[in-house]
């Protein structure tokens, strides 16, 4: 019956199939998705490590083996002192939170007498209620999540890298495997997607990694220039939220305000230097590092990125942002190469 | 069961067939002056595909992705309803789409069951990544190949001319 379908019809079928079954997949590997997105991301970054070895001669599972090895010592060393640094600093915020809820309502009090007087009224007590209390109320929404952090961070540093080990031995035999079982006739067709697919996000992957630490070194040389406190811990955030596209620079600028807020007595002129720091971190990163890294894996129309990381994000939150351009990006491989596939006398006009 | 292509697909045997296919793969053109281990290496991770009489293995118009080696029966090459050639166990054909993304020249239906391993352009262009003195020994081979192919092909139309 689906061969009757016109090209079209046929394509966006099979495109709404693979979704619904990506969808499902996701959803039964829910309870350790975060875990296998990063062993992926791993895997992404050190397959060609492992291909170097195994073409030279070494078995699969020992290259494997040995690679698992150097990431437990790369991985476990270094991160089990990020960590303690990481809590360390967190529980020296956390006590910070009642000074920075004090300074925050100074603030806004002084903010609210201003616009008062320019006759605009705007209830800037009820907006004060929520920030403090997300900052230092009972359930220490924010504090609290970075805590959850830490537990999920320490589960990462155990399974992540026996996911990453199990990819790297097994994960071309099993798409062939999985490739082998699709019928003759769409064997071809789902070779070519699958591999312009795979080039597209591990470029995307590899680029935007790249991206996020050039963006956190340059934050951090910043911070540590300006006498932030932990400007490491800083740059590093500013780095991750990065990764959020459009909202990633205004993110970032929270912890460092946060740490002015809860300094005493308020230097103002910090919280311009965090503007300025974010702001040359970004303009390096828009100037530079997009144009000549990132932009040839995410040619996307600026609208259509916009719309998508709205509509993600509302669905899945933050997780679903960082996510949207590389899925926009695969669903517009998929569907054009499927429509070129179904309909090949479209191919010459495609490629001229 | 055991003769329908879907399940003798999926649950084909692993590694069991390899060395074979890399010695069937050496005796080509596409193939000379290239080491075992690099064969080796590319024919692990090739796919075999089983295909009934009549079944198309690929349809003139579509784009192809590699070439392909026959390891068992007959395969017939078409150009519409005209019979271009029957290659047998060991010929390899669609070696076009190992360097370019082109619409198939031709189909190619299996004559009877047939058995054939698929040799994909991402596997050379990996070749080249890694080991570019046996990528480029390989990229030569297939302009060569192709070359030749050219060359017949032109004398044919000649030919042809020369009887109009």
């Amino acid at each position: 019956m689906i061969n009757r379908l016109n090209p079209f019809s046929k394509s966006i079928l099979t495109f709404a199939l693979v979704s619904a079954c990506s969808v499902l997949l996701i959803w039964l590997l829910n309870p350790v998705i975060v875990p296998i997105i990063v062993a992926l991301v791993l895997y992404v970054c050190l397959s060609p490590f492992h291909d170097w070895l195994t073409y030279r001669g070494w078995k699969r599972g020992q290259s494997a083996l040995f690679i698992l090895v150097f990431l437990m010592f790369v991985m476990f060393v270094p991160g089990t002192y990020l960590l303690s640094i990481l809590s360390e600093q967190m529980s020296l915020w956390q006590s910070k939170a009642s000074v920075a809820g004090n300074s925050l309502n100074l603030l806004l009090e002084q903010l609210s007498q201003q616009l008062a007087n320019w006759q605009i009224n705007i209830k800037v007590s009820q907006l004060k209620e929520g920030i403090v209390n997300s900052m230092s109320g009972e359930n220490h929404s924010v504090l609290g999540s970075v805590s959850q952090f830490v537990v999920s961070f320490s589960t990462l540093l155990i399974l992540v890298p026996f996911i990453t080990f199990f990819l790297l031995r097994d994960f071309e035999s099993l798409r062939n495997r999985l490739l082998q079982a699709l019928p003759n006739q769409y064997f071809e067709v789902s070779w070519l997607i699958y591999f312009k697919v795979a080039n597209q996000t591990e470029g995307y992957v590899r680029a935007v990694l790249i991206q996020q630490s050039i963006l956190a070194s340059v934050a951090t040389i910043g911070f540590w220039m300006a006498g932030f406190p932990s400007p490491l811990i800083l740059g590093v955030i500013a780095g991750v939220l990065g990764l959020i596209p459009y909202l990633g620079p205004a993110l970032g600028l929270i912890p460092p305000f946060y740490l002015v807020l809860a300094t005493q007595p308020l230097e103002f002129n910090q919280m311009l230097y965090a503007v300025l720091v974010i702001g040359v971190a970004y303009l390096v990163d828009n100037l530079f590092v997009i144009p000549f890294i990132v932009a040839k894996y995410a040619n996307l129309h600026p609208l259509i990125a916009l719309l998508g990381i709205i509509v993600f994000g509302n669905f899945f939150g933050i997780l679903g942002m960082i996510a949207a351009i590389p899925l926009i990006s695969i669903s517009n491989i998929v569907i054009s190469q499927l429509l070129l596939s179904f309909n090949p006398k479209k191919f010459k006009s495609a490629i001229a | 069961m055991s003769s329908s292509p879907f399940w003798s697909n999926l649950f084909q045997p692993i590694n069991k067939q390899r060395q074979h296919i890399c010695d069937y793969w050496l005796k080509t053109p596409i193939f000379e002056e290239i080491d075992r281990f690099t064969c080796q290496a590319l024919v692990n991770d090739m796919s075999i595909r089983r295909y009934q009489r009549d079944e198309a293995i690929f349809t003139q118009g579509e784009i192809g992705i590699g070439a392909c080696l026959i390891l068992k029966g007959q395969v017939q090459i078409r150009s519409g309803e005209k019979v271009l050639a029957t290659l047998e166990e060991g010929d390899f054909f669609g070696e076009i789409a190992l360097v370019i993304e082109s619409p198939r020249t031709a189909s190619a239906i299996g004559y009877d069951e047939c058995e054939v391993v698929f040799f994909l352009r991402p596997q050379l262009d990996a070749l080249i990544r890694r080991s570019p003195k046996q990528g480029c020994l390989l990229m030569q081979n297939l302009a060569r190949v192709m070359a030749d192919r050219l060359g017949s092909t032109n004398a044919l139309l000649e030919a042809h001319h020369s009887n109009d």
